[in-house]
């Protein structure tokens, strides 16, 4: 589906956070190495965190006057997979993550005309890739 | 999961807020308000008589001589919690608004901040309200002005920013003592009603805030009652102007915003890429119905063409539905008649000979076959002498005229009778400073789409735009609701 507005964009985001929130608590129960539970709950954490920013720029971020229409950015483009399987976990996660820095940086740009949404987006983004770090 | 459509509305006939409480009115007469997208009825707002506005006004003039001596600092801070209130209902608020108006949810959040902004903007009076003051204006003796309220001030709003347009004048008001009275519009009564839901809850002293729904008899005995002293308007030039007189003629302060018709001149040397997105917003966002949406397009010379062609793809791809629905850039016009009135002017624009290039009517909205859509719509080979050139059509339309020149684009603009708002695109600075230095409106844009003032400035209007000296917002608003009292002292 087309993110053609700031408001579908940030839907979108939320969504997708939101399932891979339920990602990450499910994922530390099922994990048996404790390192790793303790990665996965992290992440978890992290993720209420990223849903209240989300929910600050959707509030805090909507400029009236340049209320422009966006184009180019598709959701089909960022779909992610959240089954879990005990051995799969970490390659899911990193799936995760990636698509998801994929994502925020390019809505970054894409919303560029709102700086401070997307200084968000691209903060976002780089916790994405230092999660990435952490997974691999 | 819940598909985030569902607002539940709780009214029926909508109450009065009068003195801190929430009052049934005794009116016979009521007033259908609809959800816009799916034409169902979701309320009523009651024609109050003038018995119990008059109720309101009395209670607004008792609470004034005890609120005009609270401490700035204190109604300020009320301020602050109103909106404070204001961002936690956030979501809800925008909503409701988008349910009762139509607006694309975006829209409605853009809103609510512009709300929210006046609110804040307003949490500085204690320095904006301050006077001056000069020592030894002759031996010994000082003079000083001392900004001081002035009593019940009032408000009648319109339907196309039930949530904001209100907030352009009661924070100010109350912020510098002063007390108020909303008359939100009988069409979208329910961003009101659910702001005051918000502030009983919060301990503004009684009678400083009050609301009184209705029509004609509301307004004529505001504005007629010895114990009002000011009215803002937002609305239409005729209506505006008549009250406009009436409050003269009453001896009351008055601040009248009217309609308008925006001319966006495009020069050749405009960017087209980021022009086009501009233009899209500042005429169908809102679906038209913003006093400072575009009204005319003038393509100056050689880009009409090239403009015409990337105009049209991108209205084409516009999205148009329920406005609840997330991803949706354009929803319905407010109302069933405003959407006659539109479709009449689309009709009128292809008997005067216009040639309907791009045509939104007939649109259909899945599952919305109740709704007041239509489509964008494009005029091409307009002429300045067309009804669509020169009146106001608050709806989705562009009517592209083509000019020969700067001149000519200025001189279509300066021969129309409102002067709310213009814009110029141009890669020159030259061309921008001349376009700003002459042409007549109050809310010039250079680049810009929809010349919006922020809430530190007063939005501004000139010629059958605005009637007045002080406009809302900002410092214009906190001298139009004070008054500056000279004071000259001697001490021997």
């Amino acid at each position: 589906m087309e993110l053609g507005t700031f408001g579908a964009i940030l839907k979108y985001a939320m969504e997708i956070e939101q399932e891979v929130n339920k990602f990450y608590e499910s994922a530390a129960s099922v994990a048996k190495d404790q390192e790793l539970v303790d990665k996965f709950k992290e992440l978890h954490k992290r993720g209420e965190k990223r849903l209240k920013t989300l929910e600050r720029v959707r509030r805090e971020n909507v400029t009236e006057m340049i209320l422009e229409p966006i184009v180019g950015l598709d959701s089909d483009d960022y779909k992610i997979e959240t089954e879990i399987s005990e051995t799969g976990l970490i390659d899911t996660a990193l799936s995760i993550e990636k698509t998801l820095h994929g994502f925020y940086s390019e809505a970054a740009i894409k919303i560029e005309f709102l700086i401070e949404a997307m200084y968000a987006f691209e903060l976002l983004a780089e916790a994405n890739e230092r999660a990435v770090g952490i997974l691999s | 999961m819940s598909s985030g459509l569902e607002v539940t509305i709780l009214v029926e006939v909508v109450k009065n807020y009068i003195n801190g409480k929430w009052v049934e009115s005794k009116a016979k007469e009521t007033r259908d308000v609809f959800n816009p997208a799916t034409g169902e009825l979701i309320a009523k707002t009651p024609m109050s008589t003038a018995e119990e506005t008059l109720e309101a006004i009395a209670a607004a003039k008792v609470a004034y001589e005890r609120w005009r001596r609270t401490p700035v600092f204190t109604r300020v801070r009320h301020l602050n919690r109103i909106r404070d209130a204001f961002e936690e209902n956030f979501e809800e608020l925008s909503k409701i608004l988008t349910m009762e108006q139509g607006k694309a949810i975006d829209e409605a959040r853009g809103e609510y901040r512009r709300t929210i902004e006046n609110l804040e903007c307003a949490t500085s009076i204690p320095s904006l309200q301050m006077g001056y003051n000069t020592e030894d204006i002759a031996a010994g003796i000082d003079e000083m002005v001392i900004k001081q309220p002035i009593g019940v001030f009032f408000c009648v709003a319109p339907f196309n920013f039930p949530g904001m347009v209100p907030t352009w004048f009661w924070p100010f008001a109350i912020g510098v003592g002063n007390t108020y009275i909303v008359k939100p519009s009988e069409q979208v009564p329910l961003s009101q009603v659910k702001q005051f839901e918000i502030i009983h809850e919060l301990g503004l002293p009684r009678g400083v805030l009050n609301m009184v729904h209705g029509g004609a008899e509301a307004v004529n005995t505001l504005i007629e009652s010895p114990d009002t002293v000011g009215m803002s308007f937002v609305g239409s030039t005729p209506v505006g102007k008549l009250l406009y007189k009436k409050a003269g003629e009453h001896g009351k302060r008055a601040q009248v915003q009217a309609g308008a018709k925006n001319f966006l001149t495009i020069m050749p040397d405009a960017d087209i890429e980021r022009t086009v997105p501009a233009l899209i917003t500042s005429f169908y966002g809102c679906a038209g119905q913003r006093c400072l949406a575009g009204g005319v397009l003038l393509a100056v010379g050689d880009i009409y063409e090239p403009l015409k062609e990337a105009l049209v793809e991108a209205a084409k791809k516009y999205s148009v539905g329920n406005g609840l629905e997330e991803g949706i850039q354009m929803g319905p016009l407010a109302s069933k008649r405003g959407m006659e009135t539109v479709l009449g002017y689309i009709e009128n624009g292809i008997k005067e000979g216009a040639e309907l290039i791009l045509d939104g009517r007939g649109i259909e909205v899945p599952g919305h076959p109740g709704g007041y859509f239509i489509g964008p719509t494009i005029f091409d080979k307009v002429t300045r002498d067309m009804t669509i050139a020169k009146e106001e059509i608050f709806g989705p339309v562009i009517p592209i005229v083509q000019v020969k020149d700067l001149e000519e684009a200025i001189d279509i603009v300066h021969a129309n009778p409102y002067g709310n708002a213009s814009s110029v695109f141009t890669s020159s600075g030259k061309i921008a400073r001349e376009y700003q230095y002459r042409v007549k409106a109050g809310n010039i844009g250079i680049n810009i789409g929809v010349v919006a003032p922020i809430a530190t400035f007063p939005f501004s209007g000139m010629k059958d735009s605005f009637f007045g000296d002080l406009h809302g917002q900002g410092q214009d608003a906190v001298d139009f609701f004070t008054e500056n009292k000279v004071v000259i002292t001697r001490w021997f």
